[in-house]
């Protein structure tokens, strides 16, 4: 046996994988090489070494921290104001704008089934891809329209939701400056919330133009702001969210999402993957907390995480369920 | 891990999505070992190993949630940690300190058979090698992650892991056999 051939299994000994029989082959070569013996001897200090611990004040301290944190939680849900179904027009609540939505839905399902149907009819006249980003689509969202188009392909790897598609409706949605927050609830707006900037939809009313409207911070939850309607509504709006290694990443709209039903779109800083692996643009690096894939810009230094893309087609319960677009997620600080 | 190691583990995660603090606490006692060898490792400072520890738990109390179990739970806190590590060095709100191989003393013959002396010498050593075979070596020896998880995690090939985690091994053995410092 050589020296390189025994330094091989010397090597591999510690993860299990070697047989008796090299075992004793690569001993008896240490027996008569001083080099590898001297290798073998500091690799049997190595695993005779104990892995480092961490002492029990860390422990306790890392135990006491989560504590807190929990408790911090805990207080933030009871803070929360309660909801205010009876002081809010019906309209205002989910299954009143998906009520609403669906008059829109049903004619736009015809129109974009139309439009599909003479891309395929034409494939030379048919988008590309980015051209093809899909803002508005129809909704058979809860239900509320069914049966009429397919459901949105929901391919992990995305390869399949290339080309031609029919999106479902988006959740209800509005930008603030450039980030993406979906509808909650009904509530009333907090005293002590602070201006943040406006916000710019018709919310669920397909037939009117946008309008601009104030948006306000929640003084305890970052991620929720509060939209002041026209008629003085205010409507609470979270930030649509993703985790990758427990660190968050916020959806991100290169347009505005002028009403409920519309998908956000690639901030224009990205040239719109023509590929489904998200070159030239992107490439891929991992997956996100919730096994979703995730991709980087291509050529960019992958570490520290600013923010990633995600490709169309999640499953169901994904936060970017149903997006025929591309998205991108930004780091939340 | 062996199998019913895992059916725990998965059972004590439901329990802890589920609001059982006492679950969260015994997942977190079964893995801060590893998150604050990895750390110390990183930094070299027991201060800012702690404060990464910290930050590591805390995130995972918050992101529990969203973790589905595809993958093992050592992987996932190993991207955490790993992440969170890079995240405090960067923010530079502590850096890792620089070792010379030349501080490294091989553990004498007496000194080998005290253990604190010769994990003194290894974690000394282990902070002298390039970060990404630290890396490998802290997925596979630290987090006892399989090779192919590590890979994933760290973005590379299995085979770039495996030549990694070999010549850290072998830097390392050197080290703490230095010749002439041997019985």
């Amino acid at each position: 046996m050589d020296c390189a051939r025994a330094e091989e299994i010397l090597l591999s000994a510690a993860d299990g994988l070697v047989s008796p029989d090299e075992a004793a082959q690569a001993e008896a070569h240490c027996a008569s090489c001083p080099e590898c013996a001297r290798l073998q001897h500091g690799l049997r200090l190595l695993a005779e070494a104990s892995r480092p611990q961490a002492p029990e004040a860390v422990t306790e301290a890392v135990l006491a921290a989560v504590r807190e944190e929990r408790s911090r939680v805990e207080e933030r849900a009871a803070a929360a104001q309660p909801l205010e179904p009876a002081g809010l027009p019906g309209r205002w609540r989910w299954a009143g704008w998906e009520r609403r939505f669906a008059g829109f839905a049903a004619a736009a399902a015809i129109v974009i089934v139309g439009l599909v149907a003479v891309g395929i009819a034409l494939p030379r006249l048919a988008p590309a891809p980015q051209e093809a980003a899909v803002k508005q689509a129809p909704s058979n969202y809860g239900g509320a329209v069914s049966g009429t188009l397919a459901a949105p392909q929901a391919p992990e790897t995305a390869g399949e939701a290339y080309g031609d598609r029919v999106a479902a409706a988006a959740p209800p949605y509005v930008v603030l400056d450039g980030m993406v927050y979906r509808l909650v609830e009904d509530r009333s707006l907090p005293s002590a919330a602070a201006t943040a900037g406006v916000v710019t939809s018709a919310l669920d009313d397909a037939a009117s133009e946008p309008t601009t409207m104030p948006a306000y911070a929640d003084p305890i939850d970052p991620h929720l702001i509060w939209v002041q309607t026209h008629d003085g509504r205010t409507l609470a709006f979270r930030l649509v969210t993703r985790t990758y290694a427990g660190d968050e990443f916020a959806l991100e709209s290169g347009s505005g999402v002028l009403r409920f039903g519309e998908w956000p779109t690639l901030p224009q800083r990205f040239a719109p993957p023509t590929s489904s692996d998200g070159s030239p643009t992107f490439r891929y690096f991992g997956f996100d907390d919730r096994g979703v894939r995730i991709y980087v810009p291509a050529g960019a230094r992958p570490r520290p995480l600013d923010g990633f893309a995600v490709a169309p087609g999640t499953s169901p319960d994904d936060p970017a369920a149903g997006n025929p677009n591309w998205t991108w997620w930004s780091r939340v600080d | 891990m062996d199998s019913t190691g895992v059916t725990d583990e998965t059972a004590l995660v439901s329990a802890a999505k589920a609001g059982d603090e006492q679950a969260f606490e015994t997942l977190v006692r079964a893995h801060v070992d590893a998150v604050y060898g990895h750390a110390l490792r990183f930094f070299g400072d027991p201060t800012a190993a702690e404060d990464a520890t910290q930050e590591v738990f805390i995130k995972m109390f918050r992101s529990l949630e969203s973790f589905d179990g595809r993958a093992a739970l050592s992987t996932w806190l190993f991207r955490v940690t790993r992440n969170v590590c890079l995240d405090i060095a960067r923010s530079r709100k502590h850096i890792p300190t620089p070792v010379d191989i030349a501080d490294v003393d091989p553990p004498r013959s007496a000194d080998a058979a005290d253990a604190v002396a010769l994990a003194d010498a290894v974690e000394k050593a282990v902070r002298t090698l390039p970060p990404e075979e630290r890396d490998a070596l802290s997925a596979v020896a630290i987090f006892d992650l399989p090779y192919d998880e590590a890979a994933e995690v760290l973005g590379v090939p299995v085979g770039t892991v495996k030549s990694r985690v070999f010549r850290a091994r072998k830097a390392l053995a050197t080290l703490l056999a230095e010749p002439g410092k041997e019985a």
